[in-house]
């Protein structure tokens, strides 16, 4: 998987390292002193994550958790993200990495315990009266390398002692083992990002199919896990409405309704970067054939007829299959 | 012309014996062999000296379609082998030995094996520097960043196929005398390298398939004139229409022009149904609102509205002459569906 491996000499003693260069033993790994000597200090061409992917395992400095941006979460109460790792095994053409960092390298953060802390300030101290959120995979899928990094255990144990706080892993992995293991709780959501079948298959280089992540859904819901959907971001086709309905249809007959905690709909949209990246990375692509347009906020959309359409027409079929409008959130972003 | 740079004439010699180069008379250190449609340029060392030779050619008006570096490289990756030969996939650079920001991706042949190189301004003499630089990249030469930066100017593609050189940790000296004792086997690696691959097709040629496309015909179309703003957009919706759809056929653009109309009329036409093929949603939208907006227009108002569908206004401009003009207008303009028209720009009317 990784072509290298490079440690900062600080934490390179931690049980937790250890662990994790124990699956990389036959991979050459080199000590640094701190991973932003070499992370993003070049341009690496985004592509080169097929055959030339190098591994960062470091400590996370600076901010551990930020504020997450307006409408960003389900619901009115606080949004934050922590980062624990940057970077994704997977190569979604519309990926928003691809404009972020200059390089595609993994990195794994491995203080959790000092992220722990400040998730901890934050629920007992800044929010102690409200239900504060907490997403992890801003910067890399949630579950994807879960089974080498090990954090979901950590986590599980830091939110059972935080009740009134949430925490959200996304993905769309389905690389469940490790959370399986886990007793569910009430407060700690798996969401699922999903689309149609096709598009999936055209759009989602390298992730499990739609399907496949279903089935996952399923085991998950099953062992008494809560789960949220994300059908986002959307790509318009002349035939959207079918594929969404189907989809749909695909999940509930999987899915009790019931679990199914909320359902996130949004169309699909680039920073100004993030789109001259797709155009470069993936010129061929048949998310490019639709017209975009740069909005007054510098984000390139599709025109806003267009995307509200979309999101109505959606929001129409999810309830007409039976779910709540309060299930239903729209990232309208405007 | 594909021309072949090198840093030294030693590097070149076996391409000097195999090809029939003459020197060119219009550019200084330019050798071309006319019938193999080939060109060879000596840069010099350095980054300055290939950058200015390299850019001073392009910029000469020489028809250069492609260039192919070729040269010798010291290793940083210590596994990798002398002699052994590699494509480049992307060139870094360090000043001073500092790592750089800006790197160019070089383009690549299907079967050569790839790594990455580092252009220096120092020649690298010491372990404790490879080490520093060796996550960057692989290889380490003194020009090949330069030609990226040259023909990513030039819009012109950049391959490179590289020669280990040495891949000890040697003094200065005993590696000089060695690339130059070698120099022969060197160039021979190259040029075998250079002829086994530059023929088949590279990694990045896959776009002469849509500029085949028989939608471009149109362009020399006798019965359409595209202005040049229109011959690019015209370019942009065609290459988004192949994504979709490559079986399209340019009689479907077509069927809705007249021989009544001018040409330029024509290329319009052609041009809001390449639009419609792309979006036909758009295409259902628009109509909707010059819909609402119909009866405006017929007594004699310009409309406007934003050409993006993205904000909701609409503007409208009338020269009144009469009471009763004002009177009729406001009229029309009191009883214009403006709910409406805002209903399309949030998705809720019906298309
Ligand atoms: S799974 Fe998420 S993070 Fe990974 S490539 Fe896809 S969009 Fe990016």
């Amino acid at each position: 998987m990784f072509n290298r491996v490079f440690v900062e000499e600080d934490i390179l003693n931690l049980p937790r390292t250890k662990k994790i260069l124990e699956h990389f033993k036959n991979v050459d790994h080199e000590i640094i002193h701190r991973i932003d000597d070499y992370f993003g200090r070049v341009k690496k061409p985004y592509l080169q994550k097929r055959d030339n992917l190098n591994l960062y395992i470091g400590k996370k400095r600076g901010q551990l958790v930020k504020e997450a941006p307006n409408a960003y979460g389900f619901g009115s109460d606080p949004h934050y993200y922590f980062i624990h790792s940057y970077n994704c095994i997977y190569e979604c053409e519309y990926c928003y990495l691809q404009g972020y960092f200059n390089s595609p390298d993994i990195v794994f953060f491995v203080n959790h315990e000092e992220i722990g802390e400040e998730i901890k300030r934050l629920s007992l101290e800044v929010h102690k009266e409200k239900r504060p959120w907490f997403h992890a995979g801003e910067f890399s899928d949630s579950l994807a390398l879960s089974h080498i990094t090990s954090d979901i255990e950590f986590y599980f144990d830091l939110f059972k002692e935080l009740p009134n706080s949430f925490l959200e892993f996304r993905t769309k992995s389905v690389n469940t083992k490790d959370l399986l293991k886990q007793k569910p709780l009430e407060n700690i959501i798996i969401s699922f990002s999903l689309s149609p079948s096709e598009r999936t298959k055209k759009s989602d280089l390298g992730c499990p199919s739609s399907m496949t992540r279903i089935k996952a859904m399923r085991k998950v819901t099953n062992a008494g896990h809560k789960i949220a959907i994300h059908l986002d971001p959307i790509i318009y086709e002349n035939n959207f409405e079918e594929k969404y309905e189907e989809l749909i249809q695909e999940i509930l007959s999987s899915v009790d309704l019931t679990k199914i905690l909320y359902i996130s709909v949004g169309v699909v949209r680039f920073t100004k970067d993030v789109y001259r990246q797709v155009t470069q990375n993936y010129p061929k692509s048949d998310l490019l054939a639709m017209e975009f347009i740069k909005t007054a906020d510098g984000k390139v959309r599709y025109p806003r007829p267009i995307r509200m359409k979309i999101l109505s027409k959606v929001k129409e079929l999810l309830l007409k299959n039976g779910f709540k409008a309060n299930q239903v959130y729209l990232c309208m972003e405007d | 012309m594909i021309l072949l740079s090198f840093a030294h004439r030693n590097e070149a010699q076996c391409f000097f014996e195999h090809f029939q180069f003459s020197p060119s008379q219009d550019f200084n250190g330019l050798w071309i062999d006319q019938s193999e449609g080939l060109g060879i340029l000596i840069t010099g060392e350095g980054q300055f000296e290939s950058l200015n030779l390299l850019s001073s050619l392009l910029a000469s008006g020489e028809n250069i379609s492609k260039v192919v570096n070729l040269g010798v490289a010291g290793a940083l990756n210590s596994k990798f082998r002398n002699q052994e030969v590699y494509q480049v996939r992307t060139a870094y650079l360090a000043l001073e030995n500092n790592p750089q920001f800006k790197s160019f991706p070089i383009q690549q042949f299907k079967d050569l094996k790839t790594c990455d190189c580092l252009t220096s301004s120092k020649r690298i003499l010491k372990q404790e520097i490879r080490t520093k630089l060796s996550p960057i990249a692989d290889i380490v030469d003194r020009e090949l960043w330069s030609l990226g930066f040259a023909c990513s100017k030039a819009k012109i593609p950049l391959f490179s196929i590289k020669v280990i050189s040495d891949s000890d940790d040697n003094d200065s000296k005993n590696i000089c005398e060695e690339i130059k004792e070698l120099a022969q086997e060197f160039s021979k690696l190259l040029l075998n390298a250079f002829l086994a691959n530059h023929r088949k097709n590279s990694k990045g040629d896959n776009n002469q398939q849509d500029i085949d496309h028989e939608l471009y015909q149109l362009l020399h179309d006798k019965n359409l004139y595209f202005t040049v703003s229109m011959k690019r957009k015209f370019k942009t919706l065609v290459s988004k229409v192949l994504l979709n759809k490559e079986d399209i056929k340019k009689k479907q653009l077509t069927v809705s022009i007249s021989e009544d109309n001018s040409k330029k009329e024509n290329a319009l036409i052609v041009l809001a149904n390449l639009t419609a093929e792309l979006n036909p949603l758009r295409t259902e939208i628009e109509g909707q609102l010059n819909e609402m907006t119909r009866t405006l227009v017929k007594i004699g108002w310009t409309i406007k509205y934003d050409s993006n569908i993205e904000d909701k206004w609409i503007s409208v401009y009338s020269k009144i002459q009469s009471s009763s003009q004002l009177h009729k207008l406001s009229k029309t303009l009191e009883s214009f569906p403006f709910e409406d028209w805002q209903d399309v720009f949030e998705g809720k009317a019906d298309v």
